[in-house]
């Protein structure tokens, strides 16, 4: 299945694990189900249908005539680090600029890059007129959380981290509106919140059954 | 000339029993143990041998024989799970690929790829593992087109197709 909703208290629990800062900041929630269609650049650039990775594989789309990482010939060789700066490349043809300021500015949309010592990991990308951050974690849910520091860990590659957030970038909230994003998200959204409404309205009627 | 207030040392370690403010120093007396830990650790010296005259490192052949008697799909269903449990939190293909049961897995690709190719197809349309990589360099080909780049259902199905294909070849 692409797409599994799990218990929450069972996706809670995996996240906890996987993620132990979001232990002590519990004002994040999760926000859509299971899923393996899409990771967390693809879900920064606001698509949910296939995977985003600079890297030369048809396994990952990306943009374009933009660079991208050359696999090595055999598959048990270590692949090289995905460099910073190629995402940014990326995220630049969706109308991105490179930005200091981590917290909410009206008018501007913003997602970050983190990285460890083995390169980039994982991207956040900042709710519309909102500053609370969405991050999808690998196949597992996607979560809304307030602080970027939630989901960051050690920088060495060793630790299995995302690591600390590199890069943050933005752009205005009308490059958005013409990209067709918001459209997308607030269907993605929709979405899922019917299905999740109508799973519960199944659960009922089979609970009623006799 | 002894300083006072200070015993000597002669004085204080002797044979007969002394007292040093309040502090009784018994005499030194033999132990039940002293006399017995050679023979313990003689015994406990003869213990290898008397194991293998007594066929106990069989265990180990037999430990070893277990692990070459799982087939290779128990192994790689292992390895799978294994695999997917701990890094589907990664979207960075690199953290995935450099995990121990990747690596395993490609181990196995090498001695057996005909058998890893079959598993890891069945695998991907059960658990939607991706082994798109590593199903192209074991099997030299590649049959997803560059319009379905990122979609997991399609070059799942593409993979599939590609397996039929050759089966009734």
């Amino acid at each position: 299945m692409a797409t599994v909703f799990r218990p929450t208290l069972v996706a809670q629990r995996s996240l906890l694990r996987c993620f132990p800062k979001l232990r002590k900041n519990r004002k994040w929630r999760l926000r859509s189900p299971w899923s393996d269609t899409y990771q967390c650049v693809a879900w920064a650039a606001c698509h949910t249908d296939r995977k985003w990775w600079p890297l030369q594989l048809t396994e990952f789309y990306w943009p374009p005539n933009l660079p991208r990482i050359t696999p090595p010939l055999l598959p048990w060789l270590p692949l090289p680090p995905t460099p910073v700066d190629y995402l940014v490349q990326g995220f630049a043809t969706l109308g991105y600029t490179r930005c200091d300021r981590r917290d909410f500015e009206f008018g501007f949309q913003k997602v970050a890059i983190y990285a460890n010592d083995g390169g980039a990991t994982h991207m956040a990308r900042q709710r519309f007129f909102s500053n609370v951050w969405l991050s999808k974690l690998g196949d597992l849910e996607d979560i809304v959380h307030e602080d970027l520091r939630d989901i960051e860990g050690e920088v060495e590659i060793t630790a299995d981290t995302y690591g600390e957030v590199a890069q943050v970038l933005k752009r205005s909230w009308w490059c958005a509106i013409t990209n067709a994003c918001v459209f997308r998200c607030v269907w993605h959204s929709l979405k899922f919140g019917v299905l999740r409404i109508w799973r519960h309205v199944l659960k009922v009627r089979l609970r009623l059954k006799p | 000339m002894p300083v006072e207030g200070v015993m000597l040392v002669e004085e204080f370690y002797g044979t007969k029993k002394t007292a040093f403010r309040g502090f009784s120093c018994p005499a030194p007396r033999e132990r039940w143990h002293d006399r017995n830990i050679y023979e313990t650790l003689e015994k406990l010296w003869e213990m290898p041998d008397a194991c293998w005259t007594n066929k106990a490192p069989i265990t180990l052949v037999q430990d070893s024989a277990v692990v070459d008697a799982r087939t290779v799909g128990e192994r790689f269903l292992e390895q799978a799970k294994k695999l997917q449990k701990e890094t589907q939190h990664f979207s960075s293909p690199s953290q995935r690929m450099m995990h121990p049961s990747y690596q395993a897995i490609l181990g196995m690709g090498n001695e057996h790829p005909q058998e890893i190719i079959r598993l890891m197809i069945e695998d991907m349309q059960q658990n939607r593992t991706p082994w798109f990589w590593a199903l192209s360099y074991l099997a030299q080909d590649n049959p997803v087109s560059q319009s379905d780049a990122g979609k997991t259902d399609k070059m799942i199905k593409a993979w599939v197709d590609w397996e039929k294909a050759r089966r009734t070849l």
